[in-house]
């Protein structure tokens, strides 16, 4: 009995499997098939919390927003992909990069929408303005076309993944 | 200066115009004076945590931008009852609006008359002020003008590389470099375009841009009496995009001949200005040792605490104290500085995501502590970190004898800091203090940009780190949820027994969830 997941981290995949040692109270855990190691985790329902690998301690916290997964050890903050055994499978796209769709990449008002319906965009073109917390952050088109809607006015508030522009891309006609 | 307030009024009540951390900062220092505090607060800021650290709070309406609005702050503390503002940093606190309206009410202003306030919120007048009292200020532009022509005819006599600034400006907004001449009028003509957008006033004056250049400030506090008090300089050349994120006294630049001068020139400045309570003097410090007045921060600084770790003051106290007639004390024009200090802004902010500013619920929050660390903090686990505002979330401070230990304590504050929910800065401060240059002390305003263009190491990770994240996070992804967490997700597959009243826990998990071989 045991679990396999797939995480990526600092954009590398690795694929865990964990097998609870039911006698030793212990979780033996091996990565991309590699030597297994023994952790003792905080208790049997606890992940936040010290872990123990033999004598040696881990501080671990690890929080669950929405369907993301936070994680900080010894203070170091790593930040995670969740890929389920399922979804592990010819998931290229990157999360947020959706064909001919422009979406906000953070919560906060739409200070400026840079472009128009009729437009012609690069990857690199800065089509609209958010602002949070006092900072202005720049929401570049990522792909190439032509836009074709705009679907917020400047002073909204906008979410984090909200479709700011759509395009009509080479793929998308 | 003139000062209709009487000299001597003992302050009962505070009003607090602010809010976060330097809310709660203020209202530590006002329960140990006994003095009653009322916050006002916006909606964004409704039921927040550090509202709990008041006597009293009031509503400042349905504007989360109140805090910016003279008229809702005066109404709401003259309801209160309240006999001062406090206006923390930031918002209103160098408005001379604020301040005028107080005089005006009879309400005890902490922080400098209105006069000073427009003598110094008028960066060209400053430093004519600065000028004419032999202050050395960085070349430049005495009067700003909205005329672009005038602007580009200094600027030709100046020289590149130069720096545009907004008369009404700050923040760096409506600032500009030009490397080059030929640049020069299309970069006036935007950062005019910018100012009217921002200020409504396209005024302009110009700065020889100096580089490479420290930014080293001067403690001041001065009385109704005509005293004032130098105490020490911070180093705060650590900045991104003009937002400090290191500072430290004393300045590893500034030694015992140099320190003299400069707080000379600071007290100067103070006095010719008739400078009360809590400021800054800034400065700018080139490689040949020579320092230029840069700008007065006439409010209390954000990196305030270094300050008073070093001098074993507080100086909202005397903010508070000189505010209400009392002079300077031989126990601040006396007291001598120990060790060293520096401070670490904890920003709700992804560093790995281009420093993208991160609002939302802390689900997670442990602070450091120990000796010889302060934690000035506005959040507690629960808090939603609004969009609306400043994403500063804590202070960590440390003090030892010497940089060295001070450093080392900082780091290792800074590992002990664990905030999840919303990004953080932590983990980058703790990598730019381990940077070989720093430990060396040699700093100045590019150093984060060199960084940058280096690129921070990435720390590999390896077993059993790599091992224990992982398994970590697998186990977490199938943990029961805790109510903090928030909503469901409906994207995670959750099992059923994954429910929060399952009486099992990730072991009946993984029994649960066999996956076929």
């Amino acid at each position: 009995m045991h679990v396999t997941h797939t995480f990526s981290i600092q954009g590398v995949r690795h694929a865990v499997q964990v097998d609870a040692q039911e006698e030793k109270g212990t979780l033996r855990v091996s990565v991309d098939g590699e030597q297994a190691l023994d952790f003792t985790p905080p208790a049997r329902n606890a992940v936040t919390g010290t872990w123990l690998l033999g004598p040696k301690v881990f501080r671990v916290a690890v929080a669950r927003i929405g369907s993301r997964l936070e994680l900080a050890l010894n203070g170091q903050r790593f930040p995670l992909e969740p890929s389920t055994p399922a979804a592990s499978q010819g998931s290229k796209s990157q999360p947020g990069t959706r064909p001919g769709i422009i979406t906000a990449p953070m919560h906060g008002k739409l200070v400026e929408l840079c472009v128009l319906p009729g437009d012609r965009v690069e990857p690199e073109t800065v089509v609209a303005v958010l602002e949070a917390m006092k900072s202005r952050v720049g929401v570049r088109a990522g792909q190439a076309g032509v836009v074709k809607t705009v679907t917020h006015e400047p002073g909204e508030q906008v979410a984090v993944g909200d479709t700011l522009v759509e395009l009509r891309t080479e793929r998308s006609g | 200066m003139t000062h209709q307030q009487p000299a001597r009024a003992p302050i009962k009540k505070l009003f607090i115009a602010n809010r976060g951390e330097i809310a709660v900062r203020i209202a530590r220092t006002c329960r140990h004076l006994g003095i009653h505090t009322v916050a006002g607060f916006t909606p964004p800021d409704a039921g927040a945590n550090y509202l709990g650290w008041m006597d009293e709070a009031a509503p400042l309406g349905q504007d989360p931008r109140a805090y910016l609005d003279v008229r809702a702050i005066m109404d709401a503390a003259l309801n209160s009852g309240a006999d001062a503002i406090h206006p923390g940093y930031g918002f209103l606190s160098e408005r001379p609006e604020l301040a005028a309206a107080c005089l005006e009410k009879g309400l005890i202003f902490v922080g400098p008359s209105p006069d000073v306030l427009r003598l110094l919120g008028d960066k060209c007048a400053a430093r004519r002020l600065a000028r004419d009292i032999g202050v050395p200020v960085v070349p430049g532009s005495f009067h700003s003008v909205a005329d672009v022509s005038l602007l580009e005819e200094q600027g030709r006599k100046l020289g590149p590389p130069l720096l545009i600034k907004a008369a009404a400006g700050g923040g760096g907004v409506g600032m500009r470099q030009v490397h080059s001449p030929d640049l020069l009028p299309q970069a006036l003509e935007q950062a005019a375009g910018e100012a009217v957008a921002a200020f409504g006033d396209g005024s302009l004056y110009l700065e020889k841009l100096l580089a490479p250049v420290r930014h080293v400030e001067v403690q001041v506090l001065g009385d109704r009496h005509g005293t004032v008090a130098a105490l020490g300089e911070r180093e705060c050349s650590l900045q991104r995009r003009h937002q400090k994120l290191i500072e430290e006294s004393p300045s590893p630049a500034v030694d015992q001949h140099l320190r003299q001068p400069l707080s000379r020139a600071a007290l100067l400045l103070a006095r010719a200005a008739g400078y009360q309570g809590a400021g800054t003097v800034e400065f700018l410090l080139t490689p040949d040792g020579r320092f230029h007045f840069l700008e007065v921060n006439a409010r209390l600084q954000v990196e305030h605490p270094v300050t008073e770790a070093r001098f074993g003051l507080d100086l909202v106290e005397w903010q508070i104290r000189v505010a209400a007639g009392e002079p300077l004390s031989p126990a601040v024009l006396e007291t001598k500085p120990r060790g060293w200090a520096m401070e670490a802004r904890i920003y709700a902010e992804s560093p790995e995501r281009g420093f993208m500013p991160s609002p939302g619920r802390i689900v997670h929050l442990e602070l450091a502590g120990g000796p010889g660390i302060r934690v000035d903090s506005g959040v507690a686990l629960g808090t939603v970190v609004p969009l609306d505002y400043d994403p500063i979330l804590a202070k960590l401070v440390a003090w030892a004898p010497s940089r060295e230990r001070c450093r080392k304590r900082l780091s290792q504050a800074l590992s002990e800091t664990v905030i999840l929910g919303v990004a953080s800065n932590a983990h980058y401060l703790r990598r730019i203090l381990d940077e070989p240059s720093f430990v060396r002390g040699e700093l100045d305003t590019k150093f984060l940009e060199r960084l940058h263009d280096v690129g921070l190491p990435e720390q590999d990770l390896d077993p059993p780190e790599r091992e224990l994240i992982l398994a970590a996070a697998a186990m977490g992804s199938v943990a029961p949820r805790r109510p903090l967490d928030g909503p469901p997700a409906p994207s995670l597959p959750v099992p059923r027994s994954a429910a929060p009243s399952a009486a099992g826990g990730p072991w009946e998990l993984l029994n649960g969830l066999r996956v076929p071989e």
